[in-house]
């Protein structure tokens, strides 16, 4: 059970990364990602856990607040309230705005509290399993996490094949630990232990995100009525089921590599209109269309941690962001941190729940305040955004160097989304490529020099296959449509 | 709170966004002028149903080039180095050298971006079979980030301002370079110069305060010429 201490000292960060959370999730133009990205410098200074859960906070709250202005606004400050404005602003139209808003709270809640659960039972069987394993599985796990990452839920992968080889280069910077040759580091001293992290993600995701979205930052559009809020006893129970299927599709989306909360949503939608008894409620405000995709959303988000601390393997931008966060801890997730700090895990565990429950209160008597703050004055929010994340990294190491940078980042990460090229990748090929590369050269050390050997172990040949099933699918897939066009 | 304490000067977002907001959408668009190659490939016409337009795909498409371009040249870069430097040593692929990794990314990168210029130039992005999905999803999320004019001089400003941020604070200290930074940053967000001055000297106070006396970060506020 929780301790009061525990309690106490969570109790913080979570709220306030709720409330962050819940605030970029109800203004558009900046994600939950780079907001965490903004915060990582910050989360530096506090205790692992607490940063762990403050930014844990701030994903789960952007999945709440971009309901409250899908639904009254049609206009969802993240990508996975697009799902719910399709039903949620049409009740919105209707009148029935606070009853959607309490349903896609309620919603949400439930499933982040199952989704908890799941993850407290799943991710310690998933570190023990990974504990038996050599350097050759560990290599070929990242390899298939890498895949999975660009191929799956993934509109564009060639871009995305080609951003996971920029980050895995990027990688390189630094120091060779097979024989501690500096490689690639110009020169620099700066560049000894290879990029900053901080730098890095700052930049990618924090200013790169602000500068693309300058002045794209609007508001003052039209905001429907609420209404009536508490929703009557006929509502919940005709929710109830629709949320359940959402949490169940949204946990095992989450739980694959490259499973977006948008997906997820997008899914459990198309699972309530096939199931909806009444399906000519659809397109007319369906309240399961609300309480199916919210919860969805926020159970794949949660989900999305079951991989990241079992394994070490982020699923998605924000999942890369909170593996950089474990790094700069010193805490490498998977089996190692369940051994060294068992207590860490909990405190992960009822961080989530307490961001729940704090994203409950925040979102259900207090939605009024939160949409009056889309009437914020806007020319004050890019210069605040700019000034934390440069502040930020300079505050962490003290580095002018680090600054530059932080701005030579953000112009990647302001071209790369001009030519909209998928973030996520290059995170997730900075962090694990040196993983993969010194793993892959101990399991050949170990093999002594027999790569054969190399094949028996136990999840390399599942593990490349599927890689390789994975890669070569579309093909597969276009030879099929061929073959079958010339029946 | 009822909906006239909130002027609306923002046109209803109920127009969807075009498929065009992703670059398979915008490839299809693009290429659809191709009229033969693109209609040979039933995938490129029957799959994605083109709206009218906001946002010109072209600005995209060379985007996409010119990343693809740079992607080739730092391959390039990568392997010569590989080839040239001694201490990057190749070794096998049972006994890698420091070399063997970054020579083996580099050709993986050329290959990438090869394909990935011949994709933009050939008619019909193969990815385009995926582009009614694709836009189903993405341009959910343009939605969000709605285009806008003016942008690339005030991202170039906003730029400026934190490497000047860089260049600046080891000679003027921490307190006078941020209130430069949040002048130049606020500017950039179309504020007017007596209002920027405005916004940078109360968030620049307000941020030191919260770092300097809050998190208590040891930094050099005065420019160390004056501080000895």
């Amino acid at each position: 059970m929780m301790s009061l201490e525990l309690a106490w000292a969570l109790a913080g960060p979570a709220l306030l990364g709720a409330g962050l959370g819940t605030l970029v999730g109800v203004l558009p133009g900046i994600g939950p990602a780079a907001t965490m990205a903004l915060l990582l410098p910050a989360s530096f200074l506090l205790e692992p856990q607490a940063a762990i859960v403050l930014l844990c906070g701030v994903y789960f709250g952007a999945q709440y607040g971009s309901s409250t202005t899908a639904i009254l606004l049609k206009l969802p400050g993240e990508a996975s309230g697009v799902v719910t404005a399709e039903e949620g602003h049409r009740l919105a139209l209707k009148g029935q705005a606070g009853v959607a808003l309490a349903v896609a709270a309620l919603a949400s809640f439930l499933a982040g509290i199952i989704t908890a659960a799941l993850v407290a039972a799943l991710t310690p069987a998933l570190a023990r399993l990974a504990l038996g394993l050599g350097p050759a599985d560990v290599a070929a796990l990242v390899l298939l996490a890498a895949v999975a990452l660009v191929c799956i839920g993934q509109p564009q992968r060639l871009k995305a094949l080609a951003m996971l080889l920029l980050g895995l280069m990027l990688g390189l910077v630094g120091t060779d630990f097979g024989g501690g040759a500096p490689r690639f580091n110009f020169g620099l001293a700066e560049l000894r232990d290879g990029i900053g992290l901080v730098p890095l993600i700052v930049g990618l995701f924090g200013l790169g995100e602000v500068l693309a979205s300058h002045a794209g930052l609007r508001a003052g559009t039209r905001i429907a009525p609420i209404g009536r809020i508490w929703p009557r006893v006929s509502e919940l129970r005709a929710s109830l089921a629709p949320a359940l299927r959402g949490t169940a599709v949204g946990a095992l989306v989450g739980m694959l590599p490259g499973g977006k909360t948008l997906l997820a949503s997008m899914m459990s939608l198309a699972l309530e209109r096939r199931v909806a008894r009444d399906r000519a409620q659809y397109g007319h405000g369906a309240l399961s269309g609300v309480a199916g995709p919210e919860a969805a959303n926020n159970a794949s988000a949660q989900a999305g941690l079951v991989p990241l601390i079992g394994l070490g393997l982020p699923g998605n931008p924000a999942m890369a962001v909170l593996l950089g966060a474990f790094m700069l801890h010193g805490i490498a997730p998977g089996a190692v941190m369940f051994e060294r700090s068992p207590e860490l895990f909990e405190a992960i565990i009822w961080g989530m729940v307490l961001a729940n429950l704090a994203l409950l209160v925040l979102n259900l008597p207090l939605i009024g305040l939160w949409v009056r703050l889309l009437a914020l004055p806007l020319g004050w929010l890019t210069p605040l955004i700019v000034l934390v994340g440069v502040l930020g990294v300079y505050a962490q190491s003290r580095l002018a160097f680090d600054v530059a940078l932080l701005a030579a980042f953000g112009l990647l990460g302001y071209v790369l989304r001009k030519a909209d090229y998928p973030l996520a990748p290059i995170v997730f090929g900075v962090v694990l490529g040196p993983i993969f590369e010194d793993n892959l050269r101990r399991a050949f050390m170990h093999a002594r020099g027999d790569g054969l050997v190399l094949l028996a172990q136990p999840l390399v040949l599942p593990a490349v296959g599927l890689a390789l099933l994975l890669l070569l699918w579309p093909l597969l897939a276009r030879w099929r449509k061929m073959y079958a066009i010339q029946r | 709170m009822r909906p006239s304490d909130n002027p609306a000067p923002a046109p209803p977002p109920d127009a969807p966004c075009s498929p065009a907001h992703t670059v398979a959408g915008a490839a299809a668009w693009a290429w659809s002028g191709n009229a033969d190659a693109a209609s040979s490939r039933d995938t490129v016409t029957s799959s994605a149903p083109l709206g009218p337009l906001e946002l010109a795909p072209t600005a995209q498409l060379w985007g996409l080039r010119a990343v693809a371009w740079a992607l080739l040249l730092l391959a390039l870069w990568v392997l010569t180095q590989v080839g040239q430097r001694p201490e990057l040593a190749l070794g096998s692929f049972t006994r890698m050298g420091p070399g063997y990794w970054p020579g083996l990314l580099a050709v993986a990168l050329l290959g990438v971006a090869l394909l990935l210029l011949w994709r933009s130039h050939r008619a019909g992005w193969a990815e385009a079979e995926t582009a009614a999905g694709a836009a189903e999803t993405e341009s959910a999320v343009c939605a969000a980030a709605a285009p806008n004019a003016g942008q690339p001089r005030a991202a170039a400003l906003t730029l400026a301002a934190v490497l000047g941020f860089a260049l600046l604070v080891p000679v003027l200290g921490v307190a006078l370079a941020t209130w430069l930074l949040a002048l130049l940053a606020a500017r950039a967000a179309a504020n007017r110069w007596p209002h920027a001055l405005l916004i940078a000297s109360a968030l620049s106070l307000l941020w030191l305060l919260v770092f300097v006396l809050g998190l208590q970060v040891p930094f050099q506020l005065l420019p160390p010429a004056l501080a000895t």
